[in-house]
């Protein structure tokens, strides 16, 4: 029997071109990543560090022994103020159009033994879709005698929270 | 048998491998539903802020005329907005060479337990 060898190279140009193709295949695979429900916690997370950034960041003293900024706007209860400084921190982007991230604040306070809300800030016209997935983050305030903020004056300092609804609108 | 014609083998095979590899995918993107809702619910639970928060404004606070006031008006605050209970003690610190106050914070929402003693 006359044996040929002259197809060996094929079959080896065969596993070569099919190792080739797995190996192509395996990293386009590994590339994707698939977007479940669970990991809408990224997008959640990312605005939660976002919002208690910014107002981390209107919470810093403007000068030794000096009232913040944050402290300011609540204390002489000017939402313009506070949407003028919190806005800019929240939706400005680097060469990109803004962010168009809505929030909504409050200001919870202690009367005796009951805990009461008066509105801050809201977005103006904006209709909620009810599809409007929102985090919340809070903030301490310390108001003192004096204050404009609509609740009942207690004649001593006191601390509120502040709180912020965010969602992406 | 003569002149069989075997062609379509490379077709069905082909069906098959295709058929196997969309079985996977699909057991890794079932899985990854279950496993993500974990995860996000750790995370996101995770009061890193509020805590942070806390502690800066405790800090801020024991040196006011008020400091008692205050501390109930967190107390509350956090109980009925944040779910979360907050207890701080604070006394002075006796036998230091400057005047301190001794800071005890302790901080539960349920999932998260947090408790710091320092000195101000």
């Amino acid at each position: 029997m006359v044996v040929r060898d002259g197809a060996t190279l094929y079959t080896i140009e065969g596993v070569a071109a099919a190792l080739l193709m797995i190996v192509t295949a395996t990293i386009v695979f590994q590339a994707i990543s698939i977007y479940t429900p669970g990991d809408t916690h990224i997008d959640d997370m990312l605005l939660e560090q976002l919002g208690a950034d910014a107002l981390a960041v209107m919470d810093l003293p403007q000068g030794q022994g000096e009232l913040t900024l944050l402290e300011e706007v609540v204390q002489d209860w000017s939402p313009d103020a506070f949407d003028a400084a919190f806005s800019p921190l929240l939706r400005e982007r680097s060469f990109a159009a803004e962010d168009p991230i809505q929030y909504s604040a409050e200001i919870s306070y202690r009367a005796g033994d009951e805990v009461a809300s008066v509105t801050f800030s809201d977005p103006p016209g904006y209709v909620a879709t009810g599809r409007d997935p929102a985090v919340r983050v809070t903030r301490w305030v310390q108001i003192h005698p004096g204050h404009s903020v609509p609740i009942p004056h207690t004649g001593r300092s006191q601390v509120v929270l502040l709180e912020v609804i965010l969602w992406r609108g | 048998m003569a002149g069989l014609n075997e062609d379509g083998q490379w077709i069905v095979l082909m069906g098959f491998l295709i058929s196997i590899a969309i079985l996977a995918l699909m057991l890794i993107v079932s899985q990854a539903t279950l496993v993500g809702q974990t995860t996000a619910e750790g995370v996101i639970e995770f009061p890193k802020h509020e805590i942070r928060d806390l502690r800066s404004e405790v800090i801020r606070s024991v040196h006011l005329q008020t400091t008692d006031a205050i501390l109930e008006d967190m107390r509350l605050l956090s109980l009925k907005r944040n779910h979360a209970i907050v207890s701080v003690d604070w006394r002075p610190e006796p036998n230091m060479t400057h005047p301190m106050t001794r800071v005890m914070i302790r901080y539960n929402n349920g999932v998260t337990v947090y408790e710091e003693t320092l000195l101000v």
